[in-house]
């Protein structure tokens, strides 16, 4: 072992994003609104549209004039009952992890190295990657 | 990549990214994991182990070994 790096998850390739949802059994939309509570809509560059009555919206900063925008999207909901986190864990956990294991496959192939992926008891999903 | 260096990634089911880069010597494990912490999100911590501070070379981890 050399070294540990911890790293918070954020969501930057959509396609990333894309292979997350449809191996949660949901739709990525783009350019639509998100459902909320009691009928109100929220505008998402990105929508994850789930199962329940509630959808994730996510969207990028723009920048002020002069500067770039935010590279990562955020993600926003309506978390109310429960239905969001009974499909996605609470704070997006499962979402983000399925992001973060597609997004390391897609990096490692771009590398053309090896990739096996490993359920640990803990919950955590473990990617190996190697020459 | 050299046949026994990897990498292994951890993703939590909170969505924390935890990288060990398994097999390397000296600072080529930093080098190795770039490409991820670059594309994956804010790296939090990084924590050296002690085969980040052995050296690369032949001839040089010879005389790190009668140090050591």
């Amino acid at each position: 072992m050399s070294h540990f790096t911890t790293i918070q998850t954020q969501i930057r390739d959509v396609e990333a994003l894309e292979a997350a949802c449809t191996e949660l059994g949901v739709e990525l939309l783009r350019d639509t609104q998100a459902r909320g509570f009691n009928h109100t809509t929220r505008h998402g560059q990105l929508v994850v549209r789930l199962k329940g009555p509630y959808d994730i919206a996510a969207n990028r900063a723009e920048g002020a004039e002069g500067t770039a925008g935010s590279d990562s999207y955020e993600l926003a909901t309506d978390w109310w009952n429960g239905h969001v986190a009974a499909e996605v864990g609470p704070n997006y956990g499962r979402l983000l992890q399925l992001y973060g294991v597609h997004k390391t496959m897609r990096e490692a192939a771009k590398k053309r190295l090896r990739v096996t992926r490993h359920q640990e008891n803990d919950g955590s999903i473990r990617i190996t990657l190697a020459a | 990549m050299k046949s026994k260096e990897r990498i292994d990634v951890w993703i939590s089911p909170e969505g924390a990214i935890t990288l060990d880069a398994v097999g390397y010597t000296g600072s080529s494990c930093e080098e190795a994991t770039r490409f991820l912490e670059a594309e994956l999100g804010t790296i939090g911590r990084k924590q050296r182990t002690r085969d980040y501070y052995r050296k690369n070379t032949r001839h040089q981890s010879n005389q790190q070994e009668q140090q050591s």
